[in-house]
């Protein structure tokens, strides 16, 4: 039987709310910054929307990769 | 026989034995909610990449070195496989139904929640010292007498001990610090080098590696590297008894018996 202590209740309901609370606070702002694709929605959404976020976030100027003009011939 | 309350360990609880000689079984803590947690998520993961990995390879099942490779270069190895694609040469007189694109997707998925998940894993083991207790092996395991010991013991099939189920031997500690901090990393950072938004982004972790098509190599490799830990892992938990080890990531408890004095 599991023992759970008025302690680990307290921990753990904390712990959910804090999670919860920043899940939502996340959504907000990707929203408000335009990090939420389109096809955000369906079973590969949150693939989709943390790709799409992370490339938003990363590749600020050029979205390709740039090589120097010596390397003319790969 | 009762056994005395102060030879039990913090956290063990007894199931009372029905006679008296019989040995008594106890449970006792062998595995925090975190790693188990941590633990299963990452399985389901693994088996989807693994999955959907393969039928990515379907679609282009020859290897390049460097930054190119095309079906007009010449390959540094090729699967014995058809290709799920009309135009990769493979010798085959038939394509393979094409499952390209659910699987790229699913692939994605299933790695950003096993990088999120790894994340959680790797910071809440800092936090509670789970890898120093239970992962960095002591110095008299770092022998190499004891590493062949430990090497050499399952091909005996010699059933573990109780002691030896509880806890991790120096080889075993050693492969689960290799697979955590150099295998998985080195998966991601090869995956994340064939991402033409991560290479642009960071060229130089393109670079290191040789080229976009050695990371999709060593993306290859690193995951057969995986795939031969998970059949050793399993052929382990099965030795060491299949129903108590997978019982204790689920439960986070181990029965162990112990016979009276």
């Amino acid at each position: 039987m599991i023992h759970l202590s008025r302690r680990k209740l307290l921990v753990s309901g904390l712990a959910a709310t804090a999670g919860a609370s920043g899940l939502a606070v996340a959504a907000r702002l990707a929203q408000k910054y335009g990090l939420v694709p389109p096809d955000s929605g369906g079973i590969y959404g949150l693939g989709e929307t943390l790709t799409y976020a992370s490339q938003r976030l990363l590749t600020q100027h050029s979205l390709a990769r740039e090589f120097p003009r010596s390397r003319g011939r790969v | 026989m009762a056994i005395p309350v102060s030879a039990q360990l913090p956290g063990e609880t007894s199931i009372p034995s029905a006679v008296s000689t019989a040995p008594v079984t106890k449970l006792a803590p062998r595995h925090s909610a975190v790693v188990r947690v941590t633990h299963w998520i990452t399985t389901i993961c693994f088996f989807t990449l693994l999955l959907t990995g393969i039928e990515i390879v379907i679609s282009h099942p020859r290897f390049y070195w460097g930054e190119t490779g095309t079906v007009l270069t010449a390959p540094l190895f090729q699967l014995p496989i058809p290709s799920s694609r009309r135009l990769v040469p493979t010798g085959y007189g038939y394509v393979l139904p094409d499952q390209n694109g659910w699987s790229r997707a699913l692939h994605f998925e299933a790695a950003w929640i096993a990088v999120l998940t790894g994340l959680l894993y790797v910071i809440s083991g800092l936090l509670t010292r789970h890898f120093r207790k239970n992962l960095l092996p002591g110095r008299a395991g770092l022998s190499w007498r004891a590493l062949w010991t430990s090497f050499a013991k399952p091909f005996r099939l010699e059933r573990t001990s109780a002691a030896e189920a509880s806890s991790y031997n120096a080889l075993q500690r050693l492969t689960y610090l290799f697979v955590i901090f150099v295998l998985f990393p080195l998966v991601i950072w090869s995956g994340l080098a064939m991402s033409l938004g991560f290479a642009s982004a960071f060229p130089w972790s393109v670079t290191l590696l040789g080229g976009r098509q050695s990371a999709r190599t060593i993306h290859f490799f690193v995951s057969l590297a995986l795939v031969l830990f998970l059949l050793v892992h399993v052929a382990m938990v099965c030795l060491a008894g299949f129903w108590n080890c997978t019982g204790a990531m689920i439960t986070g408890r181990t029965a162990t018996r112990k016979e009276h004095a």
